[in-house]
C-alpha cells in the first residue's frame, strides 16, 4: 500500500470543459499533435496510430471510450499523452497516445484526498476512475489507466461489431 | 561476477554437450572413427577443465571417468560398444540436469551412473597395460602444432599499400603464444627496422597458415616446431623464454626442435594428452598417412572457432537500429529530392548502397542454418525408435538452409511432434514392415530448400500412411463430419488438423493425444507459414510446410487510397495495370486478367475509407495461390518501398486486414495490408 501521508504526482488535463488526470508515474512524455494514420474498420475511439520515435502508437480518444461527453473537435492546441500501460508487467506493457484538449498542472495530492466516485455518477463510469479529488476549486477525476486502455475490452468490442 | 562466469560456463557447457550427441551419433554409424573418439575424448577433458573451478564436483568426476574411457578406447584397449555409447549419451542428459537443477539433488543418479562406467572399465581392466600401441586411424593429440612464425618486412611494405598492424593482428589470430618484436642493430636499405617473431600454437595447418600470409609470403617464414601445443609444457615456456632473451638477433628454432626431439617433452608430460603428442612425434612416419584425417579434424575445428556467441538481445537491438537507419536514410533521399544538392546526391547514393549491405549482413546474422535443430531430432528418433522397437534411419538434406532466428526457435517444439507422429503413427514395426514387402528398416526424410522469398522443409516418411477411410469414419464418429458429407481426400488429411482430432487407436505416451497437429499448425501459421500434409495409404507421409525467409524486412510495393498509406509485399504482385471506375461498373466487378476472368476487390469500399476514388484507378494483381490472381483496387500506385516491419501494437492484434505497419522517410506511417488474408475473409462472407 502507499504511503498515506505522502503524496503523489499527477498530471491533470483537460478534455471538453471537465479536468481529469493520469498518475504520472505512467506518463511517457506530452507531445505535440501529429500526423495521425486512421487504421480501417477500427471501432470510433481508435483515432488511428501515430509515429512516437520510431515506435507505432495507437492514438486513443478516451472521451469515446470511456462514454464521456463530447461536444468539440481536437484542434491544433491538443496534445497528446504518452502513456506506458501496465507498466510493471514486462510481458504485458504497452504505450499508448492519449489525446487531450489540453495539458494543464502537475498536482501532488495525498492518496487520503483521492474521494470515491458516487456510484452513479452521470459523467463517468465508475470503473474506469480511481477517484476525484478537489483542486483550486476545480474537481479533477483520476483515471485508472488499465481499466481505460484494457486490450479484453478492446477485443471484446470488436467482438460486439463495435 | 563469479556467477555470471558460472552462467557462461554452463552456456558453453551446453554448446559442448550438443557437440557431443552429434558426435556420439556420428559414432555409432562408424565405431572406427578416430575423429569422432578424439572429439569426445576432447570435449570431456574441456569440460571437465573448468567444472571444478564452479564447484561442480560431480561433473568434474563423472567428465574424468568419460574421458578415461575413451583414453582407453583411444588406445584400443577398449571398442566403441553400444553400452558405451548408451553410457556417453546418458553422460550428456546427466551433467545437463546437473547444469541446471545443481548437484546436490542428483547425488544418486550419479552414484548410479558411476557404477555402470566403473563396470566398464573394470572388465576391460586387464587389457590396460597392454594399450600402449597407437593402431593406425587414431590421429595423434589434439590437432595443434606449434610452430615458429619470422616476419621481416621489406623497406617498401607501406608503400605496397600494405598495413603492418593488420599482419600483427593476423599473426595474434593466427594462435595462442607470444609476438616478440625486435629492433635491427645495424640499418638496412632493404629491410624495415623493425621485425617480428612468434612461437605460437595452433589447429590450423601450415598450408592455412601460409594462405594467411599470402601478400607478404616472401617476409613471412613459417617453420613447424612440433606437433602438440607446446605451451602446455613449462619447460618448454622456459626454454623460450631463455632464447628469446639471449643475445642472438634471432630465436634459434633449432633449439626450440631439439628441445622436443631430445625428449625433454616426454620427461615432462604429464596429462594424457601429451602422451600423445609423445606418441605423435616417435611415430612420425606414420603421420603423413594420417594427414587427410587430421586436416578433416582441423577444417571442422575452425568452423567453430570462427563463430561467436552474441546475446540475442543485442540482434534485435542491432536490427532496430538497422531499422532506424533504413527509415533516415529515406528521410536523406527525401531532402535530396527536395533540394536537388549534386553533392547530396552522391552522399545519398552512398548511404543507400551502404544501408543495404548493412541491412543485409544484419539480417543474415539472425540467421540460422536449420542444422542447428537436427541434433535433437536425430536423438528423438533414435532414442523413441528404440523404445518403440522400429528400426528407422533418419536422412536430413538441405541442412544448411537458413533462417530468422525467431523462427527456428519457434520451429523446434512443431517439427519436433511431426517427427513424432512419424516414428509413432507412421513407420511401422519391422515384421509389419516385412509382411509388407517393405525393407525392415523405415526412412524418414528431413528436407529443406529455398523457393523465392519462402522456405520449404518437408517431413516425408516411408510409413504406412494416413487411411483416408478411417479418417473418415473417424472425422464422422467425432462430429466433424456429416455422414453425408463427401469430402476430397485433401479435405479429410485437412482435418488432422483440427483440434481435438486423433487417430491413434491407443493413447501412447508419445503422441495421440489429440493435442497437437492442431497446436502445429497454429505455431506454423503464427510465423507466417502455411503447413500441408499429403499421404498415400501403405507407401507414407508428407508434410510440408512453407515459412517466410525473414519477419522483419520485406520490399513492398507503396499505394494509397484516399490518404491512407498501404504496403502489399511485392513477392505477391502478379502486374499492376489501370481501370476507370466506369468500365468496372460495365464488367459488374470483374477484369480479364491474362485472358481469364479475375475477381476484384474494391479496397476503398472493402476498408471503408471515405473520399470519391479518382477517376482511373489502378490495379494492383496478386498472385493468391496456386495461380489464382485476384486483382486489388487502389488510387494511386506510389511506388516500392523496403519496408521495416512494425507492429501495430496489442491494440491491434485482431486487426484482420492490416498486418502491421511501417514508417517512412517522411516520418508518416504505411499500413500492411495482409492479402491472404483479405482475400480469404472475402471467400468467407462470399460464402
Amino acid at each position: 500500500m502507499e504511503n498515506y501521508s505522502s503524496s503523489i504526482p499527477y498530471l491533470s488535463f483537460q478534455l471538453n470543459q471537465d479536468l481529469y488526470a493520469y498518475k504520472i508515474s505512467d506518463v511517457v512524455e506530452v507531445i505535440d499533435l501529429q500526423k495521425i494514420t486512421a487504421i480501417p474498420k477500427t471501432p470510433p475511439y481508435i483515432m488511428g496510430v501515430i509515429n512516437f520515435r520510431g515506435d507505432i502508437l495507437p492514438l486513443i480518444d478516451i472521451r469515446k471510450e470511456c462514454g464521456l461527453n463530447y461536444d468539440n473537435d481536437f484542434d491544433v492546441d491538443s496534445v497528446i499523452i504518452v502513456l506506458d500501460v501496465n507498466k510493471e508487467d514486462n510481458e504485458n506493457h504497452f504505450l499508448v497516445g492519449s489525446i487531450v484538449n489540453a495539458v494543464r498542472d502537475v498536482v501532488e495530492v495525498k492518496p487520503v484526498d483521492i474521494m470515491p466516485i458516487p456510484n452513479f455518477d452521470n459523467r463517468i463510469n465508475p470503473e474506469f476512475a480511481e477517484g476525484i479529488f478537489k483542486h483550486n476549486d476545480n474537481f479533477i477525476t483520476v483515471l485508472n489507466i488499465p481499466a481505460v486502455f484494457s486490450i479484453d475490452k478492446n477485443m471484446q468490442n470488436k467482438q460486439n461489431g463495435l | 561476477m563469479l556467477e555470471q562466469f558460472k552462467q557462461k560456463y554452463i552456456e558453453e557447457v551446453n554448446d559442448l554437450l550438443n557437440d557431443l550427441e552429434d558426435t556420439v551419433l556420428a559414432l555409432e554409424q562408424n565405431p572406427g572413427s578416430a575423429d569422432d573418439i578424439n572429439r569426445i575424448f576432447r570435449v570431456m577433458h574441456t569440460i571437465k577443465g573448468t567444472a571444478g573451478m564452479y564447484d561442480f564436483k560431480m561433473v568434474e568426476k563423472i567428465t574424468h571417468d568419460v574421458e578415461s574411457i575413451y583414453g582407453k578406447i583411444r588406445d584400443s584397449s577398449l571398442s566403441v560398444s553400444t553400452v558405451v555409447l548408451n553410457l556417453t549419451l546418458e553422460c550428456v542428459d546427466l551433467i545437463r540436469n546437473l547444469l541446471s537443477t545443481g548437484e546436490d539433488n542428483l547425488k544418486e543418479e550419479v552414484a548410479v551412473f558411476l557404477a555402470k562406467l566403473s563396470a566398464i572399465t573394470n572388465s576391460d581392466d586387464s587389457r590396460v597395460t597392454g594399450g600402449d600401441s597407437l593402431s593406425g586411424g587414431k590421429i595423434s593429440g589434439d590437432g595443434f602444432v606449434t610452430y615458429y612464425l619470422l616476419f621481416e618486412p621489406e623497406a617498401d611494405i607501406k608503400d605496397r599499400g600494405i598495413n603492418i598492424s593488420g599482419i600483427l593482428s593476423d599473426i595474434d589470430a593466427a594462435g595462442d603464444g607470444v609476438i616478440i618484436p625486435r629492433y635491427r642493430a645495424t640499418e638496412s636499405e632493404s629491410k624495415y627496422n623493425t621485425y617480428w617473431e612468434a612461437v605460437f600454437s595452433t589447429q590450423k595447418s601450415y598450408q592455412d597458415l601460409t594462405e594467411i600470409f599470402l601478400f607478404v609470403e616472401d617476409e613471412v617464414k613459417i617453420t613447424k616446431i612440433s606437433d602438440g601445443d607446446l605451451f602446455k609444457n613449462a619447460d618448454f615456456i622456459n626454454e623460450l623464454t631463455s632464447l628469446q632473451e639471449s643475445e642472438q638477433n634471432y630465436i634459434d628454432t633449432d633449439k626450440l626442435i631439439g628441445f622436443v626431439s631430445g625428449g625433454k617433452v616426454e620427461a615432462s608430460a604429464v596429462a594424457e594428452e601429451e602422451k600423445f603428442v609423445k606418441k605423435a612425434v616417435e611415430k612420425k612416419d606414420t603421420l603423413s598417412a594420417e594427414e587427410k584425417i587430421i586436416d578433416r579434424a582441423v577444417a571442422a575445428a575452425d568452423t567453430k572457432t570462427t563463430s561467436i556467441k552474441v546475446d540475442s538481445d543485442k540482434l534485435d537491438e542491432l536490427m532496430n537500429l538497422v531499422s532506424e537507419l533504413v527509415t533516415t536514410k529515406a528521410e536523406m533521399m527525401l531532402l535530396f529530392e527536395k533540394y536537388n544538392i549534386p553533392e547530396l546526391g552522391t552522399l545519398c547514393e552512398k548511404v543507400d548502397r551502404l544501408s543495404n549491405r548493412f541491412k543485409d549482413n544484419a539480417l543474415s546474422i539472425r540467421l540460422v542454418p536449420i542444422e542447428s535443430l537436427m541434433l535433437r531430432f536425430q536423438r528423438l528418433v533414435r532414442d523413441l525408435s528404440v523404445e518403440l522397437g522400429k528400426k528407422i534411419d533418419f536422412k536430413t538434406d538441405g541442412t544448411d538452409t537458413e533462417l530468422d532466428k525467431t523462427i527456428i526457435d519457434n520451429l523446434s517444439v512443431p517439427l519436433m511432434h511431426i517427427i513424432r507422429n512419424s516414428i509413432d503413427h507412421g513407420i511401422e514395426s519391422p515384421e509389419i514392415r516385412v509382411a509388407n514387402n517393405k525393407s525392415e528398416r523405415g526412412l524418414i526424410k528431413f528436407t529443406a530448400f529455398y523457393s523465392g522469398n519462402n522456405v520449404f522443409i518437408q517431413i516425408q516418411d516411408d510409413g504406412a500412411g494416413m487411411d483416408c477411410q478411417a479418417l473418415r469414419k473417424k472425422a464422422i464418429e467425432k462430429g466433424f463430419l456429416k455422414p453425408s458429407d463427401n469430402p476430397t481426400d485433401k479435405q479429410l488429411m485437412e482435418l488432422i488438423f483440427m483440434p481435438g482430432f486423433s487417430t491413434a487407436e491407443k493413447i501412447t505416451g508419445i503422441s495421440g493425444r489429440g493435442v497437437g497437429m492442431d497446436v502445429v499448425k497454429q505455431n506454423i501459421v503464427k510465423l507466417r507459414g502455411e503447413i500441408e500434409v499429403t499421404s498415400e495409404k501403405g507407401l507414407g507421409t508428407a508434410v510440408t510446410i512453407k515459412l517466410p525467409f525473414t519477419l522483419s524486412i520485406i520490399d513492398t510495393l507503396l499505394v494509397s487510397i484516399d490518404k491512407t498509406l498501404l504496403l502489399i509485399p511485392v513477392y505477391m504482385i502478379d502486374n499492376c495495370t489501370q481501370i476507370t471506375r466506369r468500365q468496372l461498373e460495365a464488367d459488374n466487378g470483374r477484369f480479364i486478367y491474362e485472358g481469364e476472368p479475375t475477381t476484384i476487390i474494391d479496397l476503398r469500399k472493402e476498408l471503408e475509407f471515405s473520399g470519391k476514388p479518382p477517376k482511373k484507378e489502378n490495379v494492383v494483381v496478386v498472385n493468391y495461390k496456386d495461380d489464382v490472381h485476384v486483382g486489388l483496387i487502389v488510387d494511386k500506385i506510389i511506388g516500392e518501398h523496403q519496408a521495416v516491419l512494425k507492429s501495430l501494437g496489442k491494440y491491434f492484434a485482431n486487426q484482420e486486414y492490416i498486418s502491421g505497419g511501417s514508417i517512412l522517410g517522411d516520418g508518416s506511417i504505411a499500413l500492411v495490408l495482409d492479402v491472404p488474408k483479405l482475400i480469404k475473409q472475402m471467400e468467407k462472407s462470399d460464402n
